[in-house]
């Protein structure tokens, strides 16, 4: 703690603004805000940033967002106890091993006779090395001697001693598939034109095993290397082997990012993050939902907001606002072709009636700074006092004790700086058409029923305010008051999400 | 709580209009449970709004804040089986929302690239320049006491202001102020000591209030 805080008890104050002071510290803060000016404005302006930051409205949703993900999430899931059929290049690994072996036999064979012509018939160990390979790895537990040549049960040794170091790196590299292993093997021994004068046509039967020096050959057995990636390749490609598809699938961490290749460019970056361990943002026993069960939309009272507007104070003390000048000023605006004009009477400071209306084409919902929500859904209609809304209350509790209601009419006050030519156009829209598909309509009104701001707008051209009026009130209906409106007026029909 | 009738109210003699035709979300959820991406899209795009809102008032970062969101429904998805329905979706998503934007903090060591360290090492309240460096580059944002400031004018010294907090301090702010949850809670979702949400939440009012004013200190 600074001597600063030691002198003016900022965080106490900060708890005390929130009502999360002890009794004890409340009663010190008291003591010291009365003889301390510089910490009541100090609580005043915290208070102040509390509001202000409660309504602020964030940018809307880029648009695309949300095809972005439609596009990140997962092929349409199977349904439970629905198993999903693999295609067969994706299946365990002896199915696959075993096509493979299939599909090596049948190159072989289609060689053979090709060698067999070119070469008159010399025997074709390297259809043996080959097959025995194959075996090899198929069956890397059969007992030595077994017939199956030692050189090639380990292929990456072998195929170190035919192409040198470089080679075998290549091989050995966790990337590279245990097919292309078998695929270079396979063609490494069965391509004679091209390796046979350099490794497997000069040498043949127990001699290879002999032949260390075969490193003096390795710029041309490189370039050999080269012409049998590049068959091994093409034979991929005539036999449907997808070079992606032979490769292993993906580690899926526990929030399955998708694989690079799935990901649009400018989501990469993302895919690169470590595994979530929500262990340590979540402590032991707070994970269970009830934690977050019961979210306030937002807000504090409305006799606190007003007081972000210029010109409001409490010049005598009373508690109540004194409305002047600049106010005066700020709701003489035009809304639209709408004259707002009215000037704010004090009355509207008094917490006792002031309301924000949304009229939808389909339903109305309306409240009151005193608590009071009413709902028109065709013929259901109903109004509840919500608790702990009315201004007594607010004005008895702790000074900032949040109030999910008055946001909302901060929004409402705020309707003004956000006109545009959309909005007017909506305003002509809403005066030729009506409430049509998409017309809709948010007023203020002060306590005595005069219109302090009335906004139209239809279609898509819908201010971040109203969005967010919309947004919250829809909130206050269907989440947080809907017990209450259900248990006063039975089950609240379906209220549709307003588009943005 | 006090009950008025059905047929009045402030909107009593509004006339309504047909019911919307929606799903109700409880059946798109089971759908989408099942594996319905039909489904999922219109629970999607009903939360995209509000999810988009809580991930950017803690990281003020359009592109952070685009691929949170989309981790954060990608999530939803795969952890659809698991939901309970103990508490709504929107809580839910809520809470995933709030724990990948924290994640994505750490991720991107939000403190170092935006330079903001001085405001959470320094012992005293700094006014912060426009950059987010005490005292140094940037326009400086005319000393004003608050009361003066027009409610236009202080929306966007916040704007800016919350801008160059450090984001686990904007967390807290957001919990506190948009959510208005307990510090309780927030110590549950933030994995702090209760004691330090409090101070961390009074240090971060400080700072933002002096920012505002445009203070030097």
């Amino acid at each position: 703690m600074t001597s600063r805080e030691n002198e003016h008890p900022h965080e106490l104050i900060s708890a005390y603004l929130d009502g999360e002071a002890a009794s004890s510290e409340r009663q010190m803060v008291e003591m010291h805000l009365r003889g301390c000016a510089e910490c009541r404005t100090l609580l005043d302006d915290l208070r102040r940033l509390a509001l202000a930051a409660s309504a602020e409205i964030p940018p809307p949703v880029p648009a695309g967002l949300a095809a972005r993900i439609r596009w990140r999430l997962p092929r349409q899931e199977p349904k439970r106890g629905e198993v999903r059929r693999r295609p067969w290049w994706r299946a365990p690994l002896p199915l696959s091993a075993a096509a493979s072996l299939v599909l090596a036999v049948c190159v072989v064979w289609m060689l053979r006779g090709e060698l067999r012509l070119a070469q008159g018939q010399p025997e074709l160990r390297a259809s043996k090395l080959l097959i025995d390979a194959t075996v090899a790895q198929e069956a890397p537990d059969a007992p030595q001697g077994s017939g199956v040549d030692e050189r090639v049960r380990q292929p990456s040794g072998h195929i170190q001693e035919l192409f040198g170091q470089e080679t075998v790196s290549s091989a050995s590299d966790p990337e590279t598939t245990k097919g292309e292993v078998e695929s270079r093997t396979a063609l490494a021994a069965v391509i004679p034109e091209d390796l046979g004068e350099a490794v497997l046509g000069e040498v043949s039967g127990d001699e290879l095993s002999e032949r260390k020096d075969a490193t003096a050959k390795i710029p041309l057995q490189r370039m050999k290397l080269r012409k049998v990636e590049k068959e091994s390749r093409r034979s991929r490609e005539m036999t449907g082997q997808r070079e992606e598809q032979a490769a292993p699938e993906p580690k899926v961490t526990s929030y399955d990012q998708p694989t690079p290749a799935e990901q649009p460019q400018s989501s990469r970056r993302v895919s690169k993050e470590e595994p979530v361990d929500e262990a340590r943002i979540y402590p032991e026993g707070t994970r269970d939902q009830e934690r977050y069960g019961d979210l306030q939309i937002l807000g504090r009272s409305y006799a606190d907001l007003m007081t972000l507007a210029p010109g409001v104070t409490d010049t005598d003390g009373d508690g109540n606002l004194n409305v002047r000048g600049a106010r005066e000023v700020d709701f003489s605006v035009r809304t639209g072709t709408v004259r707002a004009g009215t000037k704010l009477k004090e009355s509207a400071a008094f917490p006792m009636g002031a309301q924000v209306i949304v009229e939808f084409p389909d339903h109305h919902i309306a409240i009151s700074d005193t608590g009071l929500i009413s709902i028109k859904i065709g013929d259901y209609a109903c109004s509840v006092q919500v608790e702990g809304e009315t201004p007594s209350e607010a004005r008895m509790e702790s000074p900032a004790k949040p109030r999910a209601i008055s946001s909302i009419f901060a929004l409402a006050a705020s309707l003004e700086s956000h006109m545009n030519d959309e909005v007017s156009g909506a305003v002509e829209h809403f005066q030729t058409a009506g409430f049509g598909e998409s017309a809709r309509r948010i007023t203020l009104q002060d306590a005595a029923g005069q219109t302090v701001r009335r906004l139209h707008y239809a279609g898509t051209s819908v201010p971040p305010p109203a969005a967010e009026i919309e947004r919250r009130l829809l909130g206050l209906v269907r989440e947080r008051y809907r017990n209450e409106i259900e248990k006063a007026c039975g089950p609240l029909p379906q209220l549709e999400e307003a588009s943005d | 709580m006090r009950t008025l009738s059905p047929t009045r109210g402030m909107l009593g003699g509004v006339s309504g209009g047909r019911l919307p035709a929606a799903a109700g979300e409880q059946t798109l959820i089971e759908r989408a449970r099942a594996g319905d991406r039909q489904a999922f899209d219109r629970l999607m795009e009903a939360h995209l709004s509000r999810v988009w809102d809580r991930v950017w008032r803690i990281l003020r970062h359009r592109e952070d804040c685009e691929d949170v969101v989309q981790e954060v429904f990608l999530t939803a998805y795969r952890s659809l089986p698991q939901f309970r329905g103990e508490s709504s979706l929107s809580t839910w998503l809520a809470r995933i929302a709030t724990t990948r934007a924290l994640n994505q903090i750490e991720r991107a060591a939000e403190k170092v690239r935006r330079a903001s360290e001085p405001l959470e090492e320094s012992v005293g309240y700094p006014a912060l320049s426009a950059t987010g460096n005490p005292g140094t580059g940037g326009p400086r944002l005319a000393p004003t006491p608050l009361q003066e400031l027009e409610a236009r004018e202080l929306r966007r010294r916040l704007s800016e202001c919350l801008s160059q907090l450090p984001a686990n301090w904007r967390v807290i702010l957001s919990l506190r102020d948009v959510d208005s949850l307990a510090y309780e809670e927030i110590s549950h979702i933030v994995g702090i000591a209760l004691g330090t949400v409090r101070s961390r939440l009074a240090r971060a009012r400080i700072a933002l209030r002096h920012c505002i004013r445009g203070e030097t200190s």
